[in-house]
């Protein structure tokens, strides 16, 4: 969806879900004083790219993950601000991850007539022959693991609540072509989609309490762009055996090559490989889409308030409230604020001095002498024309004679021989 | 006396401009047979095994396989019309010289790409025999050529008539300075009928290569 589509989607929904939660007759009666919604301010994605491909720690690599971040700005739509706004829980709830490599396959696809070629991006360095089909296929993951689930840290500020999501935690750069290693990730864009689920609670300084709950459905994507992969001078591998060689930063054997391979160039360890080039990655998020329903729970009486009811507590709802509220009202999806994700800044970690794998030497082609063109009769002339021709450098061959003097010539004797034998056959009569 | 010189001459050079208009007829009558050599070469080409072409080798493209043009006055294949019959097959002969067209074969011109490249194959061939008929095609008429490696079928695309010092018509792409994209096919000839100042051109289009062991099959000859 283009940005601009996503403003003029976003301004609709809050102007919608403001409306709609204003009318709210559950929120409406107890709103009568103060009535605050949520706003999404902003969204925003970042790569933990970091780790990708600065440090030959295969565990970072594995760990390497998308963050998100969500911004909720609570607003005061009648009455008094709240003196404190508390976030009481957050949740993000993944439903699908979808990666894709589309265009930059090709990249990774050349022949390994120069064995530094066959090292680029994660090539199984056992798998003979160097050159190798990658089958950077898009392919979709859909999970509701536990393990997927995210990892949620947040901030109370009155002014601004803010937090921030994990997702994908497994995220990492393709290892291998083929076998397990092809299947453990892709590297390219990829969309994550899921479902954030807030709740917190005003409080004023009379002592009302409000609860609000809001859920937010998220769909993000974020890609890598890597520039001067032609640059590339040197290969890391992880996981080797044979420690030494250049451009080999032999660390411990990753578990899914557990047997190594060997390394008859001396160049490289075993394991994995990664072509060492200035991965300027820039990471691009937006958000997708951000629809959300804003649900304000019943207020809670202040404490010392006289007019609380016999009734010893009154009811408060669960604190791991469902995520789909039980109250009849209208679901209305309310972002008062539409905010366009604003684009993260492509941190582009620096990068370690790569060791540089010296250049095969690539051994001249021998060169070639066409064979001389024999012909039989001396060519003395060949035109500067992608052909020559072999006898008349300015005209193509003579294929057809020319009967026309031929002809003529035969009609003229004809018309003689005709001529002189009338003569002759009229001096014979007249004798 | 008079009488008799005169009836007697007259009889000489009717003879003589008899003789003089016949005399083309009877030196086409002559000439060496056209389909003769073109026979022979069928014959060495059914018998022979195809070349040992490797996909990769510089010997194919995106799954042609082409032959690769010998030394001068070799033979080279053979060129079929079947639009013009079923007898209308010529030899091909590397060489467009006076001296190779005059065996009335289809001379290959120096600098021609391989049948089936990219590129323009160019032969010429003479127009009472080797190449008679050309005036009767037309746009959509294939034009097949049979080496060693199989059958390469063109479809004429046009005819131009042009003059003997356009030698342009040899460029990768006839007549014109364009890089070649596609396998072309320039058959030369004399024109007019009678005369030799100009050119009559056929040029055709790759349409498609089948191995020689198709021979026999798909509309190709035996």
């Amino acid at each position: 969806m283009k940005r601009a589509n996503i403003k003029k989607a976003a301004a609709s929904l809050a102007v919608a879900g403001l409306l709609a939660l204003t009318a709210s007759p559950a929120f409406a009666a107890e709103a009568s004083q103060n009535e605050v919604t949520l706003n999404v301010a902003s969204f925003t994605a970042a790569v933990n790219k970091a780790n990708y491909f600065t440090t030959p720690d295969y565990t970072e690599l594995e760990n390497a993950a998308n963050t998100f971040t969500l911004t909720v700005t609570p607003e005061v739509v009648t009455g008094e601000a709240p003196a404190a706004v508390e976030l009481t829980s957050a949740s993000f709830t993944p439903q699908s991850v979808s990666e894709t490599n589309p265009e930059l396959a090709p990249v990774w696809r050349d022949n390994a007539d120069d064995i530094r070629d066959s090292y680029d991006f994660g090539v199984p360095v056992g798998s003979y022959p160097w050159e190798r089909e990658v089958a950077y296929t898009t392919f979709t993951k859909t999970t509701t693991d536990a393990a997927d689930a995210a990892t949620v840290a947040g901030t109370i500020d009155p002014a601004g609540l803010s937090f921030s999501f994990i997702t994908a935690p497994t995220h990492h750069i393709v290892l291998g072509t083929s076998g397990p290693a092809a299947s453990a990730g892709e590297v390219g864009g990829y969309t994550t989609e899921g479902i954030v689920d807030l709740t917190y609670t005003a409080e004023w300084d009379g002592g009302e309490k409000q609860n609000v709950t809001a859920r937010v459905a998220v769909s993000a994507f974020s890609d890598y762009e890597y520039s001067n992969i032609s640059d590339a001078t040197s290969v890391w591998c992880f996981g080797g055996d044979s420690g030494g060689g250049d451009g080999d930063i032999p660390i411990e054997q990753h578990p899914a090559n557990p047997e190594g391979h060997s390394d008859p160039y001396g160049l490289l360890g075993s394991g994995y490989c990664f072509r060492n080039a200035e991965y300027n990655i820039a990471t691009r998020a937006s958000l997708l889409s951000l629809t959300g329903e804003v649900t304000p729970e019943p207020t809670v009486p202040a404490e010392p308030t006289p007019t609380v009811p016999a009734e010893p507590e009154p009811t408060v709802p669960a604190e791991p409230t469902p995520t789909v509220p039980a109250e009849p009202e209208p679901t209305v999806p309310a972002e008062p604020t539409p905010t366009v994700p604003a684009e993260p800044t492509p941190t582009v970690p620096a990068e370690p001095t790569p060791t540089v794998t010296p250049e095969p030497t690539v051994t001249p082609e021998p060169t070639v002498t066409p064979e001389p063109t024999v012909t039989p009769e001396p060519t003395p002339t060949v035109t500067p024309e992608p052909t020559a021709v072999p006898e008349e450098s300015s005209s193509l061959v003579r294929t057809g004679g020319d009967a026309s003097l031929t002809y003529l010539a035969g009609g003229i004797l004809l018309a003689a021989a005709v001529g002189l034998l009338l003569y002759g056959r009229r001096s014979r009569q007249e004798a | 006396m008079r009488r008799n010189f005169s009836l007697i001459l007259g009889a000489v050079l009717a003879t003589a401009g008899v003789g003089v208009l016949g005399y083309p007829l009877l030196s086409q009558a002559f000439a060496p047979s056209a389909t003769a050599p073109a026979h022979a070469i069928e014959q060495q080409l059914r018998a022979a095994a195809p070349a040992d072409a490797t996909t990769g080798d510089e010997n194919t493209a995106e799954g042609i396989t082409f032959t690769d043009i010998g030394s001068y006055g070799t033979d080279y294949g053979v060129l079929y019309i079947p639009s013009l019959g079923e007898e209308y097959v010529r030899a091909i002969q590397v060489g467009a010289t006076q001296e190779v067209v005059d065996r009335n074969v289809l001379g290959v011109y120096d600098g021609s790409e391989r049948a089936g490249e990219v590129g323009n194959l160019v032969l010429a061939g003479h127009r009472e025999g080797v190449l008679n008929d050309l005036r009767l095609l037309e746009e959509g008429d294939h034009i097949l050529i049979r080496t060693a490696d199989g059958f390469y079928r063109y479809t004429m695309t046009r005819e131009e008539i042009i003059k003997p010092t356009e030698m342009e018509v040899l460029n990768d792409v006839p007549l014109s300075k364009e890089a070649a994209m596609t396998a072309m096919l320039t058959l030369i000839t004399c024109y007019p009928e009678w005369g030799n100042t100009e050119r009559r051109i056929i040029i055709a289009e790759l349409t498609e290569w089948l191995p020689a062991s198709e021979a026999g099959t798909n509309g190709l000859p035996l």
